[in-house]
């Protein structure tokens, strides 16, 4: 059982240890020749525009509240998936209430608008 | 019983004359034997990324009717590798005003998403780094790891656009992650387990026992989490985050050398991880028709080699053909704009795909299996994937007919490279 | 109505403001006082009987004092009325010291760069101009380079502005800290810049945009990063040698630039063109239309994202390079038309050989629509998209395939004839609204795409009808009279016009040309709040403008 677990531990290594080692590689083999005007931020080959904060809309905190929400239950879903079998009526009645719950927060979300990106 | 341990089973019988069961430096053994194997893995995905870009570019110029690479090696088939190194002989930038951590680990992370799903992807019958019990919730949490990558290369850069281009990938990636999710579901559901090869051994060799072609919200499924796969691998038309464009080249812009290479490597090795989930959960994964699985297990010496070289062969197979449709709507379709892909994502793909996995649960609890109805409904729904396969098979020659035809009124004059005339 | 007719209704209506109707000129002009200007303007656009919605041009001509006459700034500005079909140009005289003149803009919001234009090159202030700041030049330049007496700074910012010295190795600061104050920061919305080096902007365009996230709150386009001074060249290097210049100013279309150019001359100087060299001038024009329209769906389908239609019309693209070069020796600037005709006759053999192209492209006209035409997310992301509506597009002054994408049915060829296009059989497209309402950015690319069939059509019965015969007559030294004119072809990117002004030597004292691109952007700003930033790459798109023909 914890063998089958091993592999990550090497996976994980190799990740970082290959990728590391060839961007090593590469700056030993690269030239290193920074001025300032090729380390400003590239902003369509013209002096950028100072910009005191980097701001986003706030559209994007919705989408990612709207998919903390989704995750978690799929989270508690995908349990239920593989024992649904042995579980019988009574989680399949429970799950299908469960979901019923989730549809009904995509709705409200629809009908607040949260899904609007105009 | 894994081959990796299989194998070092063997090494230590052969080796030290020993019983695995009882010999105390056993754990030596399997750690090196995994090892190995989880190089075999990086090797994979190393050798199927750099020939797949260089496939890819290949098609596009056919699709294009141009050329597309042919000047290194035959047919131009080394010039992933002359990218590579080339990208090595460049100067590694970091802009004045990034914010150094973030700008350096971001492709590190990324690559590292990417590389670690490949550990539970079933190759073969036996061929598999670790097939572990969680495997398809693991290649969900694991290539999320991408999405932290791209938002710190995103935000790190410094760049008004390349922020642009890390929040758009932020916001597809998780939004796409939920129909993808919902649309595995229903394959757990069928297969009652979350083991890549569980789900595999759950299916067949032919057809007819696949998972798509069980019922039509398992069909509708595979549909779903196809294209929510194609936008969580930036593809088009969904490569919003690095739609040049419009955000020129997005999160990865201040990027170069090496570091670009990783996000790119990153890019193509995803879609070989999503036309590999798609083809375990949906598509049969290495089944061989007409041989069952216990069949190959038991098999010895020369015999078990040759199921799993040829249940590897089916697997990349059935990949690459699904890569190669990823590949050609990429230079089919335009781009979505971002109300459109996110209104495809919330208000189309989530709820179908939420219902057919109700689908699936219902059809589970009211059709027997095996009985009259379920073979009906399989036979339907092969005849419908039937039907669309050779729809598209007559459109595709009747264009190139219609091309061919097109240009023969041309014979004679110098024309550059009719797009009739394959290379 | 007649030029003359028009000058008596105005002086009928403000008796006060005429000061002399000039009928000498081959474009009969009305001198109007410099403080009546904009009720004059008022009234012509406004009243029922001449309702000059359309400004085609204004521009501006510097008079050195001569002998007794002082020095003056004559200011021109084109009316015309899409309703009535008539025009009539409009002329006050401002001291040149101190030229003063009210703007327009109230009337028509296209005199915006116009009114810039004049104030950057000759160095004319309007008063109540929203935005007066240069367009063409730096800000911080020094002097007016349409000036006739226009002395050129040794340097600028120490970089020579004289070819033979040598370019000093580092960092340019040229302009940076007024690039930067251009943008007051507003806080809480993101300012960015898009272009000069920007894949959509369809060359060296700057947009200043402020965004909420996706959605723009405005785009300023920023031009002049291609400024090349041709007018201020042609007043150097005379009639003929100003027809290469004309080429560059519209790269994709250089048939064009040169019909209008030649046009211009042929008019001053009274030059009639054989019959044949006309058939000539229609073959070449109409398969660089073609070529331009296919760059211009292709470009559009390639900012959408699908690459593969912009490298497929490039594949056919291709064949007409090839044809050109057997027409004019050159595939992209062709510098073919010559005042009285054109440099080579097309030959038996190339008239047989777009015989043939035409069979073989007529079905590839149709791949394109196979491609992406029909496809589901290409119409999502046009349609509906950037409406102009009809008065917007002509108080804009859109031209070409961007003014019929609205659904006015107006064509220079047709409606103002040059050359022998009313011999032939063919329709001018209107945008429909095939799957949105009229006027968006699906509409503007319908319109192209169908205007390459009708090309396709007048090329068919060129190739059929063409006589034998000169291709150009002997003309003498260009050497025009003292005059004006104003002549305009329809170029792939609408109305191209040339204004040339001659003063008995043989070279230009002043030319000005009209562009489609120049008044195209003028409406990107209007259209921009509350477009997405996706949707203003479709725009730019849609509208097909050329860089080097805004700022030329």
């Amino acid at each position: 059982m914890g063998y089958s677990y091993a592999p990550l531990l090497f996976v994980v290594g190799f990740a970082l240890v290959i990728p590391v080692a060839f961007v090593l590689l590469s700056t030993r083999l690269g030239p290193r020749r920074p001025n300032p005007v090729k380390t400003e931020p590239y902003e369509s080959g013209i002096v950028p525009i100072p910009a005191p904060e980097r701001k986003f809309q706030v559209r994007f905190y919705l989408v990612a509240v709207s998919f903390l929400l989704f995750d978690v239950e799929i989270v508690f879903l995908f349990p239920w998936a593989v024992r649904f079998r042995s579980l019988g009526w009574f989680g399949f009645g429970a799950m299908l209430i469960f979901l019923a719950v989730l549809v009904l927060g995509l709705i409200y979300e629809w009908r607040k608008g949260a899904l609007e990106w105009r | 019983m894994n081959i990796m341990h299989y194998l070092a089973d063997l090494l230590v019988r052969s080796l030290f004359k020993a019983d695995p069961a009882t010999w105390p430096y056993t754990w030596i053994a399997y750690a090196v034997v995994i090892g190995v194997g989880a190089l075999l893995a990086f090797a994979f995905v190393a050798i199927f990324a750099g020939p797949v870009t260089w496939i890819e570019r290949r098609i596009a110029g056919r699709i294009q009717s141009r050329i597309g690479p042919n000047r290194n090696g035959p047919q131009g088939c080394l010039q992933w590798l002359a990218d590579g190194i080339k990208c090595w002989l460049k100067e590694d930038l970091v802009p004045a005003t990034a914010d150094k951590p973030l700008y350096l680990a971001a492709p590190y992370l990324v690559f590292t998403g990417m590389f670690g799903a490949f550990v539970v992807l079933p190759f073969g019958a036996h061929v598999i780094a670790a097939d572990l019990n969680v495997g398809l919730l693991y290649i969900l949490a694991v290539t999320s790891l991408v999405v932290v990558g791209l938002l710190m290369a995103g935000w790190g850069s410094n760049s008004k656009w390349a922020l642009f281009g890390g929040v758009r990938s932020a916001a597809q990636l998780v939004s796409y992650e939920v129909p993808s999710a919902f649309s595995l579901m229903a394959v757990v559901l069928m297969a009652g387990t979350l083991s890549t090869q569980g789900i595999v051994g759950a299916q067949g060799g032919w057809p007819w026992q696949w998972f798509v072609f069980r019922n039509p919200f398992l069909f509708a499924a595979f549909i779903m989490y196809f294209i929510s796969a194609i936008a969580e691998g930036n593809r088009t038309p969904f490569d919003l985050p690095e739609a040049e464009s419009e955000i020129i080249a997005g999160y990865n812009i201040e990027y170069s050398g090496m570091r670009f290479l990783f996000f790119l490597f990153a890019e193509w090795a995803n879609m070989w991880i999503m036309a590999a989930v798609a083809t375990l959960a949906f598509l049969g994964g290495w089944q061989i028709p007409g041989i069952s699985p216990e069949r190959i297990a038991e098999a010895k010496g020369w015999t078990f080699v040759g199921w799993q070289a040829l249940s590897f062969a089916i697997f990349v197979f059935k990949g690459t053909c699904l890569v190669f449709t990823i590949i050609q709507i990429r230079w089919t379709l335009p781009r979505l704009r971002v109300d459109q892909l996110m209104i495809t994502c919330w208000k189309y793909l989530v709820p179908l795909s939420m219902g057919s996995a109700t689908g699936v649960l219902l059809l589970m609890a009211l059709v027997r299996e095996g009985g009259i109805v379920d073979w009906v409904m399989r036979g339907a729904m092969l005849l419908v994937g039937l039907l669309v396969a050779g729809a598209y098979i007559r459109k595709v020659r009747a264009t190139f007919m219609a091309d061919r035809d097109n240009y023969k009124k041309m014979e004679g004059r110098d024309l550059w490279y009719p797009p009739y005339r394959l290379p | 109505m007649t030029e003359s007719e028009i000058c008596d209704r105005l002086k009928a209506a403000l008796p006060d403001a005429v000061e002399e109707f000039e009928s000498q000129l081959l474009d009969p002009a009305i001198r109007v006082k410099p403080a009546r200007l904009v009720e004059a303007c008022r009234f012509l656009r406004d009243d029922p009987s001449t309702r000059m919605h359309y400004l085609r041009l204004v521009t501006g001509v510097d008079r050195l004092p001569a002998g007794e006459t002082p020095g003056r700034i004559e200011m021109v500005y084109h009316l015309w009325s899409y309703e009535k079909r008539h025009g009539i140009v409009l002329r006050v005289h401002l001291d040149r010291d101190n030229p003063v003149a009210d703007t327009v803009c109230g009337v028509w919001p296209v005199a915006n760069w116009g009114e810039r234009e004049a104030f950057d090159l000759l160095g004319v202030t309007f008063t109540g101009h929203p935005d007066l700041k240069r367009i063409m030049m730096p800000v911080d330049w020094v002097g007016h380079p349409l000036r006739k007496d226009y002395q050129r700074p040794d340097r600028y910012h120490g970089l020579p502005t004289n070819r033979t010295a040598v370019l000093e190795q580092g960092r340019v600061q040229v302009a940076t800290a007024e690039h930067v104050a251009k943008a007051e920061p507003v806080s809480g919305y993101m300012q960015l810049n898009m272009g000069p080096h920007h894949p959509a902007t369809h060359g060296v365009i700057n947009f200043l945009i402020e965004t909420d996230g996706e959605v723009l709150r405005r785009a300023i386009p920023d031009v002049g990063y291609l400024h090349r001074g041709i007018e201020k060249i042609s007043e150097m290097v005379g009639y003929l040698g100003t027809m290469p210049y004309t080429d560059r100013v519209d790269y994709l279309g250089a048939m064009f630039t040169n019909h209008g150019w030649a046009l211009a001359v042929e008019k001053l100087c009274n030059i009639e063109v054989p019959r044949r060299a006309e058939f000539c001038r229609v073959i070449a024009s109409e398969l660089n239309r073609i070529a331009s329209h296919q760059i211009a769906t292709g470009a559009l389908a390639m900012d959408l994202g699908a690459f593969t239609p912009f490298l497929h019309w490039i594949r056919e693209r291709e064949k007409i390079n090839d044809i050109m070069e057997r027409i004019c020796g050159a595939r992209l600037t062709y510098n073919y038309m010559r005042f009285g005709g054109v440099s080579r006759d097309i030959d038996q053999v190339t008239i047989d050989e777009i015989r043939r192209w035409l069979d073989h492209y007529e079905p590839m006209m149709l791949e394109f629509d196979r491609l992406i035409s029909g496809n589901e997310i290409f119409i999502r992301r046009l349609a509906n998209v950037a409406v102009i509506d009809p008065d917007d597009a002509i108080a804009y002054g859109l031209v070409g395939p961007n003014l019929r994408g609205s659904g006015l049915a107006w064509d220079v060829r047709r409606d103002e004839p040059y050359s022998i296009y009313n011999e032939f059989e063919w329709d001018v497209i209107t945008g429909t609204g095939v799957h949105g309402v009229v006027g968006d950015a699906f509409d503007r690319y319908d319109c192209r795409l169908r205007e390459i069939r009708e090309s396709v059509r007048i090329l068919r019965q060129a190739c059929e009808r063409i006589p034998e015969g000169e291709v150009r007559t002997k003309t003498a030294r260009i050497k025009p009279a003292a005059n004006e004119v104003y002549t305009r072809v329809e170029g792939p990117r609408g109305e191209c016009g040339f204004f040339v002004v001659s003063d008995g030597t043989d070279k230009p004292y002043r030319s000005r040309f009209r562009t489609g691109s120049f008044t195209a952007m003028t409406i990107i700003e209007h259209l921009s709040p509350g477009l997405m930033i996706a949707d203003l790459v479709a725009l730019i798109g849609s509208l097909d403008v050329l860089a080097p023909e805004i700022d030329r």
